[in-house]
């Protein structure tokens, strides 16, 4: 019997994030008939888009919020019904049933979350992260839905590169340039109007805001017992993080949060009461199924770190050309997550500011956050970020700590076996405790 | 005219004698072995049992796995080709035909005439298939024709959510251990092959008048199960296990020609 | 050599492991180097230019085992990626000096980092090939990515290249490729005196020798296959498409002739004939290559193509080639060619062009279920 549930969520902010975020979890309130809506990759930096106060969605987050509503495998099969292969990108499955639906009912489908995704008038897509992205609104709008695509080509350095080398560096930063310039200049000519520069040095100065506070939470989190878990982070921080970028309200949110997990460490309030095992997630996380992170809080066990979504450090950037402070943050972000071992993310390049951390920076997490172990889930249709995972593993065993490796999907949820993947986490903890109580016996 | 039909199975080979009135006889025999040598027994045991004489045959089609190995025949067509044929010339209004076979299921669309169009075969592994079932048999001691039956009285409780039949034993064994009833757990299994079938169907497109063949047509939750599922009337033929020598005999009277 | 002598040397020489091939040349080139290419696309005049053998590097095929390799990928990617890795782990690509790995999909640039960390000794280069068309600045870009491979080939391998030398390597990969696109003019003529079969191998070896020997071969071949005396046959020709990586098993290719299919286009070895005539231009050797990467280039599943319906240069190649069907044949997992499928499919249904899917693997070595597939759809079109 399956048992997917949602999350328990341990933060009062995170708890309130629906009203503190309105501008996102309103926004098909918000939506104007024939109004220029653009829908937008995870790539594409929502900082241009507050530029041109040009209304958005997320397709890949609707694709996490319709399979925790459960209604992402019904899409996904109307996806594979019109030849999608079940190998392919749940997201893009999700959306492209969605789509197909949309077209066929005439308006938004009823069984659709949250009133469904507003009407495109523009598709914006980026090659950052994976591949199938430069498939994806290339099928959309061949095939659905004839909209003006412009697809962002960010080229990142082979994880080898001399990065401080000024000629690598110019290579690279050329293309970007250009790339963003001409995602400008799309937006230009599809909107009438020029971008609104001060907009987007605003937002750029408030995601430098956004980010620091973010590293900050991170910090924290690094705390005995840890006050916030990687389901507080999916719930609550990837929305304000991946779609919000550059807003003030996400600032607002961000340090509120980041008072509450200071307030928490302070008092000495952890996730769960009773804390036997710290854990690194890495990928991205049954979204159909976030009640899986409660349920190994039950089991003692929380995870302090992970590796989905990531940012890093600050940066510096100067913000009198915001477009080349965007450009020069992305360059900067890259070659701090390069010189932290970047040899299983060769997509870490993306305007939009997050990707995953380095191999140098997991191993350092096993001492900064305590970790006892490793939970990974490969997720069968995403092999960009279930790359890398046992080269991760056999990293982890020499810092010392085991890892365990599931399998399942981020959206799909047909492919979650609970008996066999709850069984394989039992296991993973029991061998954990058994290595202690080794080592305890020895020493 | 009369022809004859031939096709070889996992483990048996159905022959089907076909005249212009109609079906002259049919055989289902356990045979297994060289193909050739199978083929020629099956046929000649069934022309005994008829009363038929090898004369008095026309044309000789075969089909099934090797059938490019039965030398007696005069020319061989897929299974798909005769599956289609066969449902068809039962019920002419059908366009969908759903074979579950001892190693899969097939889904092919065909037109008014009973000609295939498309096609489409299920997908990565035997979890949809007549082994799974007669593994599941196995598992809960219970007889395979009893299986169908047993599974109607089941609740909808159990939910195997494996794609891979390795992994939806260890579930079965799971629940077995939980003390779940044999009907809930049957009807279970039956939910998911036929979630499988759905999922092949989709990618050809359902159309009515869906046709269920093959030997797990026998199976009345599997059949049940399928009407709920595509929300559509599932018809199966009397002996729905001759379907593909039905076909072949049927293809064999036309002039197109042998291969 | 007779043409029969040519494909039969042809034959041999694709079961041969890389590493074989690569030291051959070597005691016949002492002191020169060699540098393997992944598909898709092969950069084969920069590595030429530099006075080094490009090899084509295309997996193990049906030749190894995946001992070492699987446990280090995970179940849902492509065997080509795997049965590289083993090929390192195995030994068999010893002889090689360098490989070039690019940006076709997830699985394969992660393979190029694979090959790094465990092949440590030999020289890995990956290509971030760019992905937008349209934009201006992307064959310069392009240009200037061939010109950072030919600077690494200098550093780590002690081979430069000069301007000259790349026109020159232009040249000469222009006229194999002329050869190549005669050789599938005259197989769309007539398929009855070239099989698929032998048409691959001959591709195969192509892109295992120098060009300076591969041309003269193929010289050969097209003035002599002409006399072969066949009679056409009545079967259905069809287009096989989405076989541009990993590559179908030679079984796989005999399946679908006995199967009743004659072959009169396809995509396999794509990447060294990814050039659709001569590469244009006058002037800097870099900029033309890489123009023409972007401009002079196949339709491929490995880009994101906004400029024309993924269909219209499918649709093309059927009409050119005189088939009445496709049978898109993708590698198993592969992400490229399945969403493209979709997209292609569409335009091929509004066409009225039929077409089957089926899935291969290059280590397939029993084809039951496909030939059934293939057999039935061919049936269905010649005789239902």
């Amino acid at each position: 019997m399956t048992e997917l549930r949602r999350a328990t969520k341990s933060l009062d902010t995170v708890r309130r994030a629906r009203e503190m975020l309105g501008s996102y979890y309103k926004r098909a309130e918000r939506r104007r008939e024939g109004a220029p809506l653009a829908w937008c990759m995870a790539g594409v930096p929502s900082e241009v888009l507050q530029a041109f106060d040009l209304s958005c969605e997320w397709p890949e987050n609707f694709g996490t919020v319709c399979a925790a509503r459960g209604v992402a495998a019904e899409l996904c099969e109307r996806a594979e019904g019109e030849g999608y292969s079940q190998d392919l990108c749940s997201y893009v499955r999700n959306s492209i049933g969605y789509v197909s639906r949309l077209l066929e009912l005439g308006q938004v489908p009823p069984e659709a979350p949250r009133g469904g995704l507003g009407t495109a008038t523009m598709l914006l897509g980026s090659g950052a992260l994976c591949d199938p992205r430069i498939k994806w609104f290339q099928s959309l709008s061949s095939q659905y839905l004839p909209l003006p695509v412009f697809h962002i080509d960010p080229m990142s350095p082979p994880h080898d590169s001399h990065v401080d080398d000024p000629r690598i560096e110019a290579h690279y930063k050329e293309i970007l340039s250009e790339t963003l310039h001409e995602q400008v200049a799309f937006l230009e000519r599809t909107l009438g109007r020029p971008m609104d520069t001060e907009r987007l040095r605003a937002a750029l100065g408030n995601a430098q805001e956004t980010i620091a506070l973010l590293w900050e939470i991170q910090s924290l989190r690094r705390a005995v017992p840890c006050p916030m878990g990687s389901e507080d982070f999916f719930t609550g921080g990837v929305v304000p993080l991946l779609f919000m970028l550059g807003e003030r309200d996400a600032v607002e949110y961000f340090r509120c949060l980041r008072d509450e997990v200071r307030d928490r460490v302070a008092r000495g309030v952890g996730v769960i009461p009773d804390e036997r095992f710290r854990l690194l997630w890495m990928g991205i996380p049954p979204w159909y199924n976030l009640g899986f992170f409660n349920s190994l809080g039950e089991l003692g066990a929380v995870f302090p770190a992970e590796t989905s979504y990531y940012v890093g450090a600050p940066v510096e950037i100067d913000l009198s050309d915001p477009l080349e402070a965007l450009v020069d943050r992305t360059w900067k972000r890259a070659v701090w997550i390069t010189r932290w071992g970047a040899e299983v993310i060769p997509e870490n390049l993306s305007p939009s500011g997050f990707s995953q951390p380095g191999t140098r920076l997991i191993r350092q997490w096993v001492h900064d956050y305590r970790l006892d172990g490793a939970v990974m889930h490969r997720t069968r249709s995403c092999r960009a970020v279930s790359w890398g995972q046992i080269h991760i593993k056999n990293q982890l065993e020499e810092e010392g700590i085991p890892s365990l490796i599931f399998e399942s999907d981020m959206a799909d949820p047909r492919s979650w076996a609970d008996t066999i993947i709850m069984g394989q986490i039992q296991g993973f903890l029991e061998a954990i405790a058994a290595g202690r109580r080794e080592r305890a016996r020895a020493s | 005219m009369v022809t004859a039909g031939i096709d070889i199975g996992h483990e048996s080979v159905n022959v089907v004698v076909l005249h212009d009135d109609g079906i002259l006889g049919h055989a289902t025999l356990v045979i297994s072995g060289e193909v050739g040598a199978a083929a020629r027994l099956a046929f000649e045991t069934t022309l005994g049992r008829l009363g038929v004489a090898r004369a008095s045959i026309q044309r000789i089609f075969a089909t099934g796995v090797g059938r490019e190995n039965v030398t007696l025949a005069d020319g061989h067509r897929t299974q798909m080709l005769s599956h289609a044929r066969g449902a068809h010339w039962w019920f002419p209004g059908a366009r969908t035909v759903v074979d579950v076979g001892a190693e899969g299921n097939r889904v092919m669309r065909c037109d008014a005439r009973g000609s295939l169009t498309d096609f489409a075969l299920n997908d990565k592994c035997a979890a949809g298939s007549g082994v799974f079932l007669e593994t599941v048999a196995g598992m809960l001691d219970i007889p395979i024709a009893d299986m169908g039956a047993l599974s109607l009285r089941g609740s909808s409780d159990v939910v195997l959510t494996s794609t891979c039949a390795v992994f939806a034993e260890s579930e079965i064994v799971a629940e077995i251990h939980r003390g779940t009833p044999r009907e809930d757990i049957l009807r279970g299994v039956n939910d998911s092959i036929v979630s499988r079938i759905a999922a092949t169907s989709r990618r050809v497109g359902i159309e009515p008048d869906l046709v269920l063949t093959g030997g797990v047509a026998r199976n009345a939750g599997i059949v049940q199960a399928l009407r709920e599922q595509l929300e559509m009337d599932v018809a199966v033929p009397e002996h729905p296990e001759i379907t593909g020598a039905l076909g072949a005999a049927l293809l064999a009277r036309e002039p197109a020609g042998a291969a | 050599m007779t043409a029969e002598a040519i494909i039969e040397r042809c034959r041999d020489l694709v079961t041969q492991p890389l590493g074989a091939v690569a030291e051959q040349w070597k005691t016949r080139h002492p002191g020169g180097k060699v540098v393997a290419v992944y598909p898709v696309w092969a950069p084969a005049e920069v590595i030429h230019a530099a006075g080094m053998l490009p090899l084509s590097l295309l997996g193990g095929g049906t030749s190894v085992e995946l001992t070492h390799a699987d446990a280090r990928f995970q179940s849902f990617v492509c065997s080509i990626a795997k049965s590289t890795l083993e090929l390192g782990f195995q030994g068999l690509v010893k002889g090689v000096d360098g490989f070039v790995y690019s940006n076709i999909c997830d699985v394969a640039r992660n393979l190029s980092s694979i090959y790094q960390r465990n092949f440590q000794d030999v020289f890995v280069e990956y290509l971030h090939l760019p992905q937008n068309s349209t934009s201006p600045s992307v064959a310069v870009y392009c240009a200037s990515e061939l010109r950072r491979l030919a600077a690494g080939f200098e550093q780590a391998l002690g081979l430069g290249v000069t301007p000259m030398a790349l026109s020159k390597s232009i040249d000469v990969y222009n006229a194999l490729r002329a050869r190549l696109r005669a050789f599938y003019a005259f197989r769309i003529a007539e398929p009855q005196k070239l099989s698929t079969v032998d048409l691959y191998v001959v591709l195969r070896a192509a892109t295992l020798v120098p060009p300076e020997e591969a041309i003269p071969s193929l010289d050969t071949l097209l003035a002599e296959l002409p006399q072969r005396s066949a009679r056409p046959r009545d079967r259905l020709r069809v287009v096989i498409e989405g076989a541009f990586c990993e590559q179908p098993p030679i079984g796989l290719l005999e399946v679908l002739e006995e199967a009743g299919c004659y072959v009169v286009e396809d995509d396999l070895l794509l990447g060294w004939r990814w050039i659709t005539g001569d590469v244009a231009g006058e002037g800097d050797p870099y900029d033309r290559l890489g123009a023409a990467y972007v401009n002079q280039a196949v339709p491929s599943s490995t880009r994101h193509e906004g400029r024309e319906h993924r269909s219209v240069g499918l649709i093309e190649k059927v009409r050119r080639a005189n088939a009445q069907a496709v049978i898109f044949m993708p590698a198993k997992f592969c992400e490229p060619a399945l969403f493209d499928y979709v997209l292609m499919r569409q335009g091929l249904e509004r066409a009225g062009i039929p077409h089957m899917l089926v899935e291969f693997e290059e280590k397939m070595w029993t084809f039951e279920r496909t030939r059934n597939e293939i057999e039935t759809f061919v049936e269905s079109m010649m005789f239902d």
